[in-house]
Formats: structure tokens, sequence, C-alpha cells
């Protein structure tokens, strides 16, 4: 390949005042743009560009990834049609040129073809087509720049967006009136249809579901995701949710081929190979029928549990921690797949029915009936889901933990005294009697065999367990182990029970009164200092509790 | 490949001096690993930008429009594995079973097992901005990052240690302007950085050679005249675009130019220019915005990724000298 050519002044010297006119005549040259950017100025006349038979690449030598400006690619779609736009359909690399309306032109939107001495596009159906992309300034707010598309805003009757010029065929924003102009009017449409992806929808996960998506066929559609994350209870700790993050669990995230096909396809976060594990239209869980759908149990089994396990996100190649795979996370995956282990002690029943006769009508309850509907229908044990007690949004939640009910865990876990417990405190009977038979636990008198629970020195006119009389510890006061108690104990002490709301076998420390035990009901409270059974009935020490700075109360007895 | 019925072989006098001759029916000089094909399909080349050997022979191509890492098979030139890469890929280099990601989006270099496990992050504190490029001296341990935002090239030990920036902080050196590419001679312990200069500041294209403390011992410069612009007033520019280069450990600098596709190799003691190859075109033999380019050491076959054509090119035995 022979790299130079004859020197030849005279040809060089027209040529340089060739291209000076011609930039001359269309304005200013771009400050961005030197000459000899594009330009061979001493090869021979006529070849003032090397790369011109493809000009795009010319372009891209600056204009690429990896390379040193911005990326940018041509439009290469041939849904309607076999035409290719290139890089100089659309842009005149010399200047910035006047629109119809005399304003300039950015980003070197418009040629001077068809005759015109504005800024024009020739378009494959409508031949050259005034474009108007101009700074919009403040006057509508939000956009930079118009206009992509901005359906005739000006009322003239002609669609002059850099987007709508050259659209016939397609749904929205075609350059006449025909077809709908009311797709995401007032948005940018590069935000979703990226010009380095060649204007396809493809504007990544976080750019385009920050709104609701709709494709235009009807349901289902798609909720705006992205401020999901940022509610009080939510999935990705630690950060902002990232493109990447979306990734971790949703294979329309890194396989566009599985993108807007009216499913949600997961990941398991087990399995590299980028297979859907779980797909589905639209998720919910009716919490009024103790059926749980089979898209519950799917979802649960085979995506939720494979990541909220011992190995966490085991495939995620996110963060390089299976245990924070989410780019942000600063915290590591709750396992509760372990938890809600059968073999456990105590277990809420996620993973199998549960053992706990209290919850089952009939037989050594004596026909009490302790839960709410409509886990109250059955004579066997029923099972759950994880969203009987999440939110079904997978996302985020207005609520801590991405609860179903609002709590306020972390002051509930600052209180280092019963006594200074907020009211949020109640909420936890709130939350835990949407399945727990409110009356039996909290109106009962304490004494009575045929009402409910009974907590022996725990009446309800005195210290009952309930944020509207006596002390205000709640359920969790002693079932489930959130509260955090006892300063000066060693840490690991009841408060570090935490998570055993779900499940566990938890054995009392040498320090406290049931030394050694393995403890059951989830009697693993902040405020008791140990628990363990006794036939049918257990016996419970006071710990902290009401009592705190008296002596511990050793061996009280409870009846159920 | 046996599709390509006329061809260009490559011949070589004793003296070096490059001869270019069509050839009918001929299939062995120049392959190629087409893949223009769907986004979607993870053994499909679409935006090939970097490359690196493994150690048998194979290539490891960066695709930031995939957002993937292929291995090419060196001899049939086909995608044959892959990973996903969360984010831009840029920059790949392969060390010792690690396999280096310069992640744009991520701005850092992420280091994956051949399987594509992820195992560390290199410089995620802020350090890396923009990593188009990397090149790895294994025996010393070091990773050479070139970051085009920052203008340097920043060296870290192969475990994520940052150790300095390229070039070094001394009144005496030419800063970087727009550099994007690096190659390393091992034996000399030097790092070759390309350079797209920048004509407003009158700073021409070129090729800067340091020393592994950042301190500049060369210029390769595109104008052919060691400095100016490389526009107006400066005659025959070599090269206008500079992208990937290396080197060959015996004093030859092979030099990717993607504003005239062409491959230029230059004595590195000397600066001439030795011969060239490709040039832009879709016939066989010529390039379309070529971006990396490696030698390999035995054969001397060179492999081009060809960005427009969306495959990686080998010209066989395109080193011999």
């Amino acid at each position: 390949m022979k790299r130079t050519k004859p020197f030849n002044f005279a040809g060089q010297v027209v040529l340089v005042l060739v291209i000076l006119s011609f930039s001359l005549s269309t304005g200013a040259l771009n400050p961005n743009h030197e000459c000899s950017y594009c330009h061979l100025l001493h090869s021979a006349p006529g070849q003032s560009l090397n790369c011109a038979p493809v000009v795009e690449a010319l372009c891209l030598s600056c204009h690429g990834d990896g390379l040193v400006a911005v990326e940018v690619d041509v439009h290469l779609g041939d849904k309607y049609g076999t035409f290719k736009m290139t890089c100089m359909d659309c842009h005149n690399p010399h200047s910035d040129m006047t629109n119809r309306f005399g304003g300039t032109n950015l980003l070197q939107v418009g040629r001077k073809t068809g005759g015109s001495s504005v800024a024009v596009i020739d378009t494959p159906n409508s031949g050259p087509r005034y474009v108007v992309f101009q700074e919009r300034g403040t006057d509508a707010g939000g956009l930079s720049q118009y206009s992509f598309a901005d359906n005739d805003e000006d009322g003239d009757g002609y669609y002059d967006g850099v987007c709508e010029a050259c659209h016939t065929q397609p749904t929205y924003h075609r350059n006449d009136s025909s077809g709908d102009h009311s797709h995401y009017m007032g948005r940018t449409c590069t935000i979703c249809h990226k010009h380095v992806e060649n204007f396809l929808p493809s504007g990544g996960c976080t750019a385009c579901h920050s709104v609701p998506q709709d494709k235009g066929d009807g349901p289902p559609t798609r909720r705006a995701m992205v401020g999901e994350f940022a509610l009080t209870g939510h999935h990705v700790s630690g950060g902002a949710v990232t493109d990447d993050d979306c990734a971790v669990c949703h294979l329309e995230a890194v396989n566009s081929g599985y993108h807007m096909n009216n499913m949600v396809d997961l990941l398991n976060p087990d399995d590299t190979s980028l297979s859907a594990v779980v797909s589905f239209a639209q998720f919910s869980r009716n919490t009024s029928s103790d059926t749980l759908e089979s898209w519950v149990m799917d979802v649960q089994d085979n995506f939720c549990m494979k990541c909220h396990d011992p190995d966490g996100a085991s495939a995620s190649n996110i963060s390089g921690n299976p245990l924070r795979p989410f780019s942000s996370g600063d915290r590591d995956v709750p396992d509760v797949f372990s938890r809600f282990d059968p073999g456990n002690s105590y277990y809420h029943a996620v993973r199998g029915a549960g053992s706990n006769p209290y919850c089952i009508p009939g037989g050594s309850n004596g026909n009490i009936i302790t839960m709410e509907p409509p886990w109250n229908q059955d004579s066997t044990h029923d099972v759950i889901s994880c969203f009987d007690c999440h939110v079904d949004g997978g996302h985020g939640s207005p609520n801590q933990r991405m609860l179903r009910t609002a709590i306020d865990f972390d002051a509930i876990e600052a209180a280092v005294d019963p006594a200074s417990l907020p009211a949020e405190g109640g909420n936890i009977e709130t939350f835990c009697t949407r399945c727990h038979k409110s009356t039996v636990y909290l109106t009962a008198p304490w004494n009575s065999e045929t009402a409910g629970s009974i907590f022996e020195y725990h009446s309800v006119s005195g210290n009952r367990h309930s944020s509207s009389g006596g002390n205000t510890m709640g359920c969790m006061g002693c079932h489930g182990g959130i509260v955090n108690f006892n300063a000066g104990t060693p840490p690991d002490g009841n408060g570090a029970a935490r998570g055993n709301i779900h499940g566990g076998t938890f054995v009392w420390p040498p320090w406290t009164f049931s030394s050694g035990d393995t403890t059951e009901h989830f009697m693993v409270g902040g405020w008791i200092s140990g628990w363990h059974t006794v036939g049918s009935t257990g016996e419970c020490g006071g710990g902290a509790c009401a009592h705190k700075g008296g002596p511990k109360q050793a061996g009280r007895t409870y009846t159920r | 490949m046996m599709k390509h019925l006329k061809f260009c072989i490559i011949l070589f006098a004793a003296a070096g001096i490059l001869i270019s001759l069509p050839v009918s029916g001929f299939s062995g000089a120049k392959e190629t690993a087409e893949g223009k094909g769907r986004k979607t399909d993870p053994h499909r080349l679409y935006y090939p930008l970097r490359l690196a050997f493994t150690p048998e022979g194979d290539l490891l191509v960066s695709d930031p429009r995939l957002g993937m890492i292929l291995t090419v098979d060196g001899k049939s030139l086909k995608a044959v594995q892959s990973f996903p890469v969360e984010g831009d890929p840029l920059g790949v280099a392969y060390s010792k079973g690690h396999i280096f990601v310069g992640n744009k989006s991520k701005k850092c270099i992420e280091v994956y097992t051949r399987s594509g496990k992820k195992q560390y992050n290199i410089g995620s504190r802020g350090d890396i901005r923009n990593p188009t490029d990397i090149a790895v001296d294994t025996e010393a341990g070091l990773l050479f990052v070139v970051d085009v935002s920052d203008k340097n090239v920043k060296v870290f030990s192969t475990k994520g240690r940052f150790l300095r920036s390229i070039p070094a902080p001394d009144p005496g050196n030419l800063q970087l302007a727009t550099p994007t590419a690096a190659a390393v001679d091992i034996g000399r312990k030097e790092v070759y950085v390309s350079d797209y200069g920048d004509d407003r500041l009158g700073i021409a294209p070129r090729v800067q050679i340091f020393d592994y403390n950042g301190f500049l011992l060369d210029t390769v410069s595109g104008d052919g005249s060691g400095g100016g612009g490389m526009g107006m007033g400066i005659p025959s520019p070599r090269f206008s675009r500079p992208q990937g280069l290396a080197v060959d450990g015996a004093g030859h600098l092979f030099l990717l130019d993607c504003f005239s596709s062409e491959i230029l190799v230059f004595d590195r003691d000397s600066g001439e220019l030795l011969k060239t190859l490709g040039g832009f075109g879709t016939d066989p033999g010529q390039l379309q915005l070529p971006l990396d380019i490696v030698v390999h050491p035995r054969t001397k076959d060179i492999y081009v990724t060809n960005n427009r054509a969306a495959a990686v090119e080998v010209f066989k035995k395109g080193g011999q000298l």
C-alpha cells in the first residue's frame, strides 16, 4: 500500500482555497473541528478525505467507543426499509447551520441539500425536510434542546424535529400529523433511543425505567422502577441503582432479546448461563388467599431464595462479592433460606409447614383459633410466602425492610430501655397481626384458657404486651429477636438475634437465665433473658423487660 | 477464508521492501472473523475494539457495544467463548490466568478468570476515568492503563496497587495530549503510548516512548517532523489517528492509523517508516477503522480489530521484516 502522494503545489493551493471558501460559505468552521482532522491538505487534488467511501469510519476515528470524543453511530435500522443513514445525512461537519427560523442548529444538524439555504435533512421518503435543532432556553423547562420531536409545537403545520423530519412509517412522531405524536412528549428522544445504539430503544435500564413504560401494545405496562430504589426500604443498598444492578436480577438487562417481550425474565443468581429461571407477565400476591400462586412460589424458590442463601448471588459478577451483588452494597445479603429450614427449632412456614400447634385450630390448641383469615381456615398448618410479609414490588417500599406494614425498626433498635421504645413499637403488633389473631394476644384475659395465649404476670390492665397499655414492647419484645438491649452484656446477647423472625436455632448464652437451652416459639426477643420449654408450657426469664434495673425474673411460667 | 476469491498477498523482498499483488483464489494471507450479527449473539463480534493474546495464541477481544469479552480462536478467527462485562469494556489484557478489562462505565479495571468470573477491581476509588487500553508486563507484574480522560497512563501492580502515572511529573516531560493506546517492550522496559495530539495546541499525533518510571525517551511523530501541528505547513503526515500499537521485541513498532486504516511499521531507534499494510477499504487486505493490533511473537502473524467490518483480521506473517 503506497502512502506518499506526489507533491502538487498548485493542486494543494486550489484544494485549500476550495475548502476555505466552502467553510466560509457555510458559516464559521465549528471550533471543535480543525480542517486537518479530516482533510489531507497536502495530498493530490480530489483526495481531500482519506476515508470518503465510508464516511462514518472517518467520523468514528474520533467519535467512537474507546476513542476520544462522544460515542456515536449511524442509523442502521432496516425495519422500515433498506436505507441506511450515515453521519453526513444528518450532520454538516463544517458548521452549525442556520435553521428555517433563523436560529442556529446545534451539533451540526442539517445540511444544505436540495438547494436549501437553511438546514435540511435529505430523507429517504420525503425528500429534503427542514430541520430545527437548537437551544430551547428556559421557556419550556426541562429540555435543553429541541426539537427531537415536538409535535409541531409552534403550530405551523410543519414537523421539523430532527427525529420527525425523516419519519414516515414509525408508530410515533411522523413528519406529518398522522400516527401518534403523544409518545413521551417533552422528553429527550435520545435518552431511550441512543445515537450509539442506532436510535433503537436502548437508553439503558435506569434511563428508560425512570418513568412508566408502555410499548404501545396494551398490557402489561411497566411502572417507573428507578424511584422505587430510593424508597425507605429497597434492594440495592448504599447507593443509587445502576444499569449494572438491574443485570443482577433481570435477564433483559444483559440480553436485549428478552427486552420488551411482555415478560419479566429473572436470572438465577447462582447460575452463570444467563438464562431465565423465572418468567412472568406481571407479579402479584393475593394476601387474602391462603393458596399461594404458582408464580409466587416460582419466584420465591428459584429467585429470592437463590440469593438470600448462604452463598448469596454466586453468579453475579457485578461487585465481585456474591454476598453484596449490587454495585453499591453496604451490607450482606440476609440468609433467610437457612432460617426457614424446617429443621430449625423455630421458623416461619415458608420452606415447609410449621410445627407450632398454636397456629392450628384444634388438637392441642384447644380449638382456639389463633390466626387471622385466610390462615384460620384449615386444620393443617398453612405455608406462607415471602410476599405475605414483604411487598411484591421487589424493588422498594415506603416501609422499612420492604415490609407490607410500616414499622420504624431503626428507632426500635436504637432503644435501650422499654420505656424509651417509640410508639412504632405498636406497629409491630399491626404487622404480626396481619396473620396472628389480634384478639387472642392483645385483648384476652391473662388467665383465660378459652380466649388465647396466656402470659402470667402480664395482665391486660397491667403489663400486657401492647402499645396501647402497659409497656410498649410489642410482640418482638419476646419474639423474633429484633430489639437490641442490655448495653454492657456481651455483644452476642439477645440483640444478636436480629433476623430471627424468619427462623433459627438460638442457644441462650451462658449469662442468661436459660443458659445453653435451645429456644422455641421464636422466644429470642431482646427484652427477655431466657426461655425454656417445660412440657406444654415454658419458663421465661424476665430479663431487662419491664424490670430493667431490678433482679432478673426467674422462672415465670406460661401456659402457652 | 475460502470465500475470498481475490486477495492481496504481501511479499517481502530480502531488504524488506513491500510489494502488494492481487492474487486470485489465494486464501492464506488474510483471514477474517466476521461478526456483524445481532448484538445478542454472544459469539459474534459487533464493535471489536482491543486485543490481547492468551498463552494458547487465541485472542481476547473487547466489544463495548456487546458488553462482552470474546475469545477468538487464533486459527479459525471465530469467537469460541465469551463472557459479559457489565458496562463498557474497553482495554483488555491477559496475565497469569487473569483477564484485565478496562471498564469505562465502572471507571476501573475489572479482573476476571478465564471463564469470566469476576475476581477483583483495580482503581475503583476514582483513580481511573476512561481506561481505553491496557498493556501488561507479566514478568514485572505491572499493568499500564491508558486513561484518555486524565491524559495519562496509570501504572498499577497486577494485584491492584497504584504505583505511578506516566508521564512522570517532570518539567522536562511533554504531557500526553490525547492518549489512546499503549504497548510495552518488556525487554527494553519501555512503554509506547499512541497519542492523537491536539491540533489546537500544535501537538502532532505521535507515539511517545517512556521508561517504566514515566520519563520520556523518544517520540515518533505523525507529521514526520518530531513536532509541530499535523495540519497545514507540515508535509507528508505519516499518521493522524494513532490507535493500537505493538512491538516485536526486535526494535520494531507496529502502529495502527485508524484514519488511513493502515498498519505502519517503524524502526524503534531511527523512527524510519519501514513498511505499511492494509489501507482503507472493504476489499480483502483492506481495513475500515482498525483499532488494535497484536503481533504473534513466533509466527509474526499480525492480528487487527477491523472495527467497521466487525471482524478480527490476520495478516499472515505480516510482522516479518
